[in-house]
């Protein structure tokens, strides 16, 4: 079969999930004026000047002499006409009075093509030139009205700039508890959007180079793992956190917080503790370090990092130097508090805020109109209670929506040939939840330092965003475990937990 | 339900096996072996496939003097990691490292995942 070939100048794409759009690029076109002349001038042109006969010829002569001054690539008609209709326009143009009416002269020849005629383009060389050939030409008798042409754009729907969708609409976790965190709510306050504070996230890649990412994201260690799965994963971390609030693609939740990323696999092998290590040292009191891991603990299900002692003690060195570390629970379906974990990490306390995941609440992915043909999430259980794939027990602190979080990455929502442009609403698990705490951390954070000129230390801040959480709910669909949480899970769902 | 992200198949990172050195016990990297401060020494290499590497987990805290860290962080000081040359097992080595007289616990290390769902 012939391969598909997208249209030309066509700006999305059909893909499964429906039509996206791409990426609007401004064409490579100059810029250019539109010159009106007035009904009545008897001016004509060529190719590379103006002209009219004798009795006028002073009119045209000042509008060369105002163009004499720029590299002019061409003068033409603005609605393509022929040279002749062009050089008609004079015999009409000179038996017309001062500012005639159109509808008055029909029978004088002042029909649709004279009107026409009378559009003229100037194109420069240089682009910058346009604007002060119009301001000249602006001031000539002969000329009506001289303008720079405007550079048109796609239309799009209210609210969207040009170019990617504004999936902001369907990031509830921004909003009011006890659905979101409140997030959007105390961004007015000084330091509240997350200034100041910086991020470090552990995982393995991340697409730096992603649109609605602030540029200057660095690699302060590790070799990241060339993987697409890997690379949306961090992506979409990121966007939770920091992406860039401009009524296109989303909003982060502490988007003036800045973001450095350290890869787990350092010498080649994987070391989260050395990673850990290393943004302690890269980072002050008050910033914050997210573990965005897991691996197979002794039951064969997957578990929280500080499993390890080696990076329990990392952890505990972090928090220490007043760094809030987060760290994802994982999605074993395991119970913490079981015997076969007695003595290890994952029954002591690190100082980090480990967060599970919650079902979200139903609405979330009505907003704006679309995900209504996504998979019926409810079937999860009640909003705010935990899914069953999320790890508990006591040391898990607080849970984050953990299902279908919108943000950047995959392609589901916005696909297209970039992976720059790439969105998504379908980022779940611990991971998805553990980047909303991590970015509550750093809004509260930040709003510490601008009020009272120094951060929280971090026992206190988990402690704050437990006290002052959304409670978590009750029962959890599929988990054969649920009554055996203890801990006080609880979303950050009040806006008080961000007021200082 | 996506399974969780974990490392692809053409992935070159290998999984080490982690030991915790018992307290006294230090590392000297240069020369790979094992030591004490009463000069007791322990040469692994026999042990151990050709072109294996022993390192430190955090290599910033090794040469740190110990009295100007915290607790948490002298205990990571003892964390070493023992890679093997491609294709060797980390599981196959790990009773054998346990036997070293510098050797407090040791395992393979977890290979990580990344905790997506969805």
């Amino acid at each position: 079969m012939p391969k598909k070939q997208q249209a030309k100048g066509q700006t999305g794409q059909q893909t499964k999930e429906g039509f996206v759009s791409t990426r609007f690029e401004a064409p490579d076109v100059p810029d250019y004026v539109v010159v009106e002349l007035r009904y009545e001038s008897p001016v004509a042109f060529t190719a590379s000047r103006f002209s009219a006969p004798a009795a006028a010829a002073p009119k045209a002569d000042k509008l060369n002499e105002a163009l004499a001054k720029y590299d002019v690539a061409a003068i033409r008609s603005h609605f393509g006409l022929k040279s002749a209709a062009v050089r008609a326009r004079v015999e009409v143009a000179a038996t017309l009075p001062p500012e005639p009416a159109p509808e008055k002269f029909k029978d004088k020849g002042m029909d649709t093509e004279f009107i026409q005629s009378g559009f003229v383009q100037v194109v420069p060389k240089n682009s910058r030139d346009a604007d002060k050939i119009a301001k000249e030409l602006n001031r000539k008798e002969a000329v009506w009205k001289a303008y720079v042409a405007p550079r048109p754009v796609p239309a799009m729907p209210a609210g969207a700039a040009a170019g990617s969708r504004n999936f902001e609409p369907a990031q509830g976790y921004l909003y009011a508890p006890p659905n979101g965190i409140g997030a959007a709510e105390v961004w007015s306050l000084a330091g509240a959007k997350g200034k100041g504070i910086t991020i470090c996230d552990i995982e393995g890649n991340w697409n730096r180079q992603h649109e609605d990412l602030p540029s200057g994201i660095q690699l302060i260690g590790g070799t990241v793992i060339n993987d697409l799965g890997w690379r949306n994963h961090g992506t979409a971390v990121l966007g939770e956190m920091i992406s860039i609030p401009n009524n296109k693609g989303t909003a982060g939740i502490s988007h003036e917080a800045k973001a450095i990323v350290h890869s787990a696999v350092v010498s080649g092998v994987f070391n989260a503790a050395a990673a850990i290590n290393n943004a302690a040292n890269a980072l002050s009191a008050g910033d914050v370090i997210l573990i965005e891991l897991q691996a197979t603990g002794p039951n064969g299900k997957y578990v929280a990092m500080q499993f390890w002692g080696d990076i329990f003690s990392a952890i505990v060195a972090a928090t220490a130097k007043g760094i809030t570390v987060v760290e994802a629970a994982g999605n074993g379906n395991e119970n913490f508090d079981l015997a076969v974990f007695n003595g290890t990490g994952l029954q002591k306390d690190s100082g980090a805020i480990v967060v599970g995941a919650g079902v979200p609440p139903a609405n979330h992915v009505d907003f704006d109109g679309f995900g209504a043909s996504l998979t019926a999430y409810t079937s999860l259980g009640v909003p705010r209670s935990r899914i069953f794939f999320s790890n508990y027990g006591k040391i898990v602190n607080v849970q984050g929506w953990g299902w279908h979080v919108t943000t950047l990455g995959y392609g589901d929502a916005q696909g297209g040939a970039s992976e720059n442009s790439w969105y998504t609403l379908r980022f779940s698990g611990t991971s998805s939840a553990s980047p909303i705490i991590t970015g509550a951390v750093a809004c509260l954070q930040g709003r510490a330092k601008a009020k009272n000129g120094s951060p929280l230390p971090p026992n206190k801040v988990r402690k704050f965003l437990m006290n002052t959480g959304t409670p978590q709910e009750p029962g959890s669909r599929g988990a054969a475990n649920a009554e055996h949480r203890t801990a006080p899970e609880s979303t950050v769902g009040d806006q008080e937990s961000l007021t200082l | 339900m996506i399974p969780p992200v974990t490392l692809p198949a053409n992935s070159k990172v290998r999984i080490p096996v982690d030991l915790k050195l018992k307290p006294g016990w230090r590392l000297d990297p240069t020369h790979g072996f094992f030591e004490t401060d009463s000069g007791e020494r322990f040469t692994p290499h026999k042990d151990l496939p050709k072109n294996s590497r022993i390192v430190y987990k955090v290599p910033g805290l090794a040469g740190a003097d110990p009295s100007k860290l915290s607790k948490h962080e002298r205990d990571l000081q003892r964390y070493v990691q023992v890679i093997l040359p491609p294709g060797e097992s980390p599981a196959d080595y790990v009773d054998l490292i346990r036997k070293w007289p510098c050797v407090a616990e040791a395992h393979t290390a977890p290979e990580m995942s990344l905790p997506q769902h969805g």
